[in-house]
């Protein structure tokens, strides 16, 4: 490559110079947005809150709290509860539709288009919509319930159907860009393993399983990941849904996260929220090395 | 690939529509569900009473007068509140101040109740809170003692129309703090009873009157409540301020003692008033899901329940709602016979940031606003003016609408809404604990007494603080 270039140590250096020169609006960005907060927010998760975002380093006090915070525990289990269904079933959901919209059908565009809408909206306009559906007394879903002869249920209020309701309306909203990721991973499977299975006398079932499946673990693996640490850290479908205090329904969906913006924002205590976003962050850290220790297991890379 | 190529063109152009759309229906209705406190309420009615006509009418009042400000200064102010029904009336004081300086452009802005204090708390945080803020007693406190407020005792120094005699002691004393003032008194609020007239009607039954009692009340609301049919009597709601604070206080108990030092939530009075209020729950008011789903006024505009607590505040949802005129009224809270009246009243302001770059326009607006002319360009609002004398004006303008007297008396026998410090943090605690007694069906006593503890224990830490 270098052959018949002038100087080559002085353009090792100007490659080095340039390598940094490109890199340096991400890293610079990451330091300043990323990695600084993360100091700082473990510096105040020991610390005492004053007020207007002061704080006065003391002690792990904002942790013993957090032991003893009854909420902390049910906010903990509720995130986990919906970050390993909702993750999972969208996963399967999403690749089942994906596989489907790569057949030669009819109209196959249209159906991508719809899919695709939900990732179009706000995810705080889909969990208005959503809310207005789940409504006891008015909600489209209720009514249809009705109207075949069913009780309504309360979806939001009701212990027993909240959690779902909340699942429900993430798995929804996060089908389209699977969907679409898994459609592009699809295409890119040779025809020919099709076509072995073909004469082999493979099901449609099989096909999926035995060439697809594996064929797109790669992208699958990066839709899990993207996935729970986004579900980890949801917050805005149950702000939507339930407000920050009062609403039945909430002790059954309340996350970490929705958990720390009540302490922060609200509450304005920022010491005892920067110790509960340090839990969430070591779940999420917990979590994500996990995958990519068990990546090596099962993911393939078709080099 | 060229299929999908296709698919996504197809897609952009959708997305372009429904992004549109989805924005639309995101900004109207962005509010998340009611917490209690002030809840946003739709914007006035921009047909009704032109704010022109109104200044025009207070004009007899005593002519504005130009104050220490040279009137051809020119710069630009921002000016922050919440609860956007209260639009028309700021804009009508501002529009009145511009007649004088004309040059002043004054930018106003609401947030959301909720929104409006993460906001404020992030701008004086990074040093660039607006040059007019509302004040509310929940925060003034901490404003001050952080400094961010600017020192507003002399502005009778830069008009010549101004003067603190004029208003209220009551607001006065909780906006004045190191003998300095730091808010020009805004309005006064309180809480009331809304009633459904033709609910009343059709069981046949007399109106609430002032002079209720919480035994009254009990009675009409069985009368009322017919559960098969989703009619309730009462709406005994989870809401603080709009809700069971008010009856704590008429019971002999309360939120906090007077020097706010100590919690009254376990004393015997608090606990058997919240009882009362979760009798009253339990038998005749709509389940809690209903106020969670909805906000109040429109399970109250519905026709769910005939009778509810309300901040004036938010009275504009139904005088600006053409379709229920005739059909409500209000009166003052029910008391329990052997207490007394009360109702959780508060008084607003409007302060100047210590920071402001444009200090001297805004002091002179806030003095402004303080003048009598001042109040009574805002006096067709659905919040009371705080001001001697022009509260008349403002039952003069509403009269045709409530019961304005409702109002007027309450304000004789008003209990301060309680604010201290670390509000912020207690009224997290006691709102918790009490929120399980609806939710989870925690024992009352056991909830508020340790309510009081908790309570007691970031109280203590205050204390300790300020020393």
């Amino acid at each position: 490559m270098s052959a018949g270039r002038p100087s080559a140590a002085n353009k090792k250096y100007a490659d080095w110079a340039w390598g940094y020169f490109f890199v340096a609006p991400t890293v610079i960005g990451l330091i300043i947005l990323n990695i600084y907060p993360i100091f700082i927010t473990l510096i105040m998760s020991f610390s005492k809150s004053a007020q207007f975002g002061k704080f006065k380093v003391s002690g792990p006090e904002n942790y013993i709290k957090l032991l003893s915070d009854p909420e902390v525990g049910a906010a903990i289990r509720n995130t986990l509860v919906f970050t390993l269904t909702s993750v999972p079933v969208g996963i399967v959901i999403s690749l089942v539709l994906a596989a489907l919209m790569c057949q030669k059908i009819r109209g196959v565009g249209t159906y991508r288009v719809i899919y695709f809408m939900p990732v179009i909206a706000a995810p705080a306009a889909v969990a208005m919509v959503w809310r207005l559906m789940y409504n006891t007394d008015y909600g489209v879903l209720n009514q249809v319930l009705r109207a075949m002869g069913f009780q309504g249920i309360s979806w939001l209020s009701d212990s027993r159907y909240a959690m779902m309701s909340v699942v429900i309306t993430a798995i929804w909203g996060g089908l389209g860009q699977q969907i679409i990721i898994l459609i592009g991973a699809i295409t890119n499977v040779s025809h020919s393993y099709y076509e072995a299975a073909d004469i082999d006398g493979a099901s449609s079932a099989r096909k999926l399983w035995s060439i697809t499946v594996p064929l797109v673990s790669p992208s699958i693996f990066f839709l899990l990941i993207t996935g729970l640490i986004g579900a980890l850290k949801q917050f805005d479908i149950v702000y939507m849904f339930y407000g920050k205090r009062t609403a039945p329904g909430l002790g059954d969906t309340r996350t970490l996260i929705h958990k720390y913006y009540v302490e922060a924002f609200d509450v304005l205590d920022k010491t005892y929220a920067s110790a509960l976003v340090m839990v969430a962050f070591l779940i999420i850290l917990v979590f994500t090395v996990i995958q990519f220790i068990g990546q090596k297991k099962w993911v393939y890379y078709d080099d | 690939m060229r299929k999908l190529g296709k698919a996504f063109t197809l897609l952009l152009a959708g997305a372009l529509a429904a992004s549109m759309g989805a924005c639309g229906g995101g900004n109207s209705s962005s509010s998340a569900p009611a917490d209690g406190g002030n809840t946003n309420a739709p914007a006035a009615d921009a047909g009704n009473n032109a704010p022109a006509a109104d200044a025009g009418d207070a004009g007899d009042a005593g002519a504005a007068a130009a104050g220490a400000l040279p009137t051809d200064t020119s710069c630009e102010l921002t000016y922050v509140s919440w609860n956007s029904n209260q639009e028309e009336q700021n804009r009508a004081t501002i529009d009145a101040f511009n007649k004088i300086y004309p040059n002043v452009k004054i930018n106003l802005s609401y947030s959301t109740w909720d929104e409006y204090w993460n906001k404020l708390e992030a701008s004086a945080s990074s040093n660039q809170l607006a040059d007019l803020v509302t004040m509310h007693t929940n925060t003034i406190e901490m404003y001050v003692n952080n400094d961010f407020m600017a020192d507003l005792t002399d502005l009778d120094k830069i008009d010549p129309n101004f003067s603190y005699d004029n208003h209220p002691e009551d607001v006065k004393k909780l906006y004045r703090f190191k003998d300095k003032m730091w808010g020009v008194p805004k309005d006064f609020d309180c809480i009331v009873l809304i009633y459904n007239k033709t609910m009343f009607d059709e069981k046949g039954l007399e109106y609430p009157t002032d002079d209720w009692t919480w035994d009254q009340l009990e009675e009409a609301a069985a009368a009322l409540t017919d559960k098969a049919n989703n009619k309730y009597g009462f709406g005994a709601r989870n809401d603080e301020q709009a809700g069971w604070a008010s009856f704590f206080y008429q019971n002999g108990g309360g939120i906090l003692n007077e020097d706010g030092t100590k919690a009254l939530l376990d004393d015997p009075k608090t606990i058997e008033a919240m009882q009362w209020w979760m009798k009253m729950y339990e038998n005749y008011c709509p389940p809690m899901s209903t106020y969670s789903e909805s906000d109040p006024q429109t399970v109250f505009a519905a026709g769910t329940v005939a009778m509810q607590t309300i901040g004036n505040w938010d009275m504009n949802f139904y005088t600006d709602n053409e379709a229920l005129a005739g059909t409500w009224d209000i009166c003052a809270l029910p008391h329990p016979a052997n207490g007394t009246k009360a109702t959780i009243m508060n008084g607003l302001a409007l302060s100047v940031a210590a920071s402001s770059k444009n200090i001297d326009a805004a002091k002179q607006f806030a003095a402004y606003f303080g003048t009598e002319q001042g109040q009574m360009d805002a006096a067709m609002g659905p919040s009371i003016p705080c001001y001697t004398g022009v509260s008349d004006k403002w039952a003069e303008l509403n009269g045709d609408k409530f019961n304005t007297n409702a109002v007027l008396s309450q304000m004789q026998y008003g209990v301060q809404w309680v604010g201290t410090e670390a509000k912020t943090q207690w009224d997290a605690a006691m709102n918790t604990e009490i929120t399980k007694i609806y939710n989870e069906g925690k024992d009352i006593t056991a909830a508020l007494t340790d309510a009081a503890a908790q309570v007691n224990e970031i109280l203590a830490e205050e204390q300790a603080n300020k020393k």
